[in-house]
């Protein structure tokens, strides 16, 4: 038998540079390189790579592999900002979150005439919520103003307001095509009190007028300004970002977080 | 009332530099945007200072009408107007 035969005499060990006898070994691991797998070893080694996951099939950062049946993996691809993943059908997609809000984006600004934010509407949500804090400097108090293609719009913005010094004055005010939407009471910079406020956009990004509402509170110093503000803006434009100034032009700072939802 | 050089003249004494945000980062303002948001402070602070004048003007000639006729502007809140 072939396995009884002795090497003829003077027969050396094979190398990778010259050839020779060798032993043959069952082992996947080794690293040797004066042994030789057996076929049994070369199975052990086919099987697992028949078995895997090819590389390949991811495409794009953000890929998800998933199984589309029993040992049938397949590639979902990355969903949009927002999205979540979820069950259709008994196998995982991407959607728009529902029944609740989702939190988007926070910023934050301090020492500038104006903060832009360039892209936080899209068609994931129909709605979103503004919720901050701001401190202007100079009076007047944190405007809104709607932004396309990194130009803010300056006009069109109508509004009817309602606010109450607290222990003073009360005011009813009116504007139509302003220049933008009063969001947020000034405190003047206090650095005691604060400025807060929670504002609406409906339909930003649809290519209709974009309503909104804010309610503000406001305590510093002997000032106890609490107010809302309502209105649309009467261009049929879909809109993308935002803008943020003082309504004096000062300077402004303050924080906030951005949430979306959809009816 | 300032005139709109003396305000801008304050403002850049106050902000010989200004600042925009984008997305979480701040620039300078350059020259050209310099100006032009000085400018736009002065014109927004004059035209603050004309609505605040013609409201206390407003309320003036008002609280003579009514001392004319031998009311206050408690008297008013009284009646709930």
């Amino acid at each position: 038998m072939a396995s009884n035969r002795v090497p003829p005499a003077g027969a050396t060990s094979a190398t990778t540079s010259s050839a020779g006898i060798v032993q043959l070994t069952d082992s996947t691991s080794s690293t040797s390189t004066t042994t030789a797998a057996t076929p049994n070893a070369v199975k052990s080694a086919y099987d697992l790579a028949n078995g895997a996951i090819a590389k390949t099939l991811t495409t794009t950062t953000g890929d998800i592999i998933y199984a589309s049946s029993a040992s049938t993996p397949a590639r979902l691809g990355i969903g949009s900002s927002g999205q979540v993943l979820t069950v259709a059908s008994g196998i995982p997609s991407w959607a728009t979150a529902g029944g609740g809000l989702v939190k988007i984006a926070t910023h934050s600004w301090t020492g500038v005439t104006t903060y832009t934010i360039s892209d936080v509407f899209s068609n994931t949500y129909e709605h979103y919520l503004l919720v901050g804090e701001e401190r202007t400097v100079g009076g007047g108090g944190l405007a809104i103003r709607l932004l396309v293609s990194g130009t803010a719009s300056s006009t069109s913005y109508s509004s009817a307001a309602f606010r109450v010094d607290l222990g003073g004055s009360t005011f009813t005010e009116g504007q139509t095509n302003g220049s933008r939407w009063k969001i947020g009471n000034s405190n003047g910079d206090a650095s005691t009190g604060r400025g807060m406020f929670v504002t609406q956009l409906w339909y930003p990004n649809q290519a209709n007028w974009t309503h909104f509402a804010s309610q503000m509170t406001t305590v510093a110093g002997g000032s106890k300004r609490q107010g809302f503000e309502m209105g649309f803006h009467e261009q049929e434009t879909a809109y993308t970002g935002l803008q943020l100034s003082s309504t004096t032009d000062g300077n402004i700072r303050g924080k906030m977080t951005i949430y979306g939802y959809s009816l | 009332m300032k005139t709109k050089l003396e305000i801008i003249d304050e403002y850049k004494k106050q902000f010989p530099k200004l600042y925009k945000g984008i997305d979480n980062e701040t620039f300078e303002l350059n020259a050209e945007e310099y100006e032009s948001a000085c400018e736009r402070y002065a014109e927004t602070a004059i035209q603050i200072a004309e609505q605040e004048a013609n409201a206390l003007n407003k309320k003036n000639v008002a609280e003579a009408k009514l001392a004319a006729l031998g009311l206050t502007a408690e008297d008013l809140k009284a009646l709930g107007l």
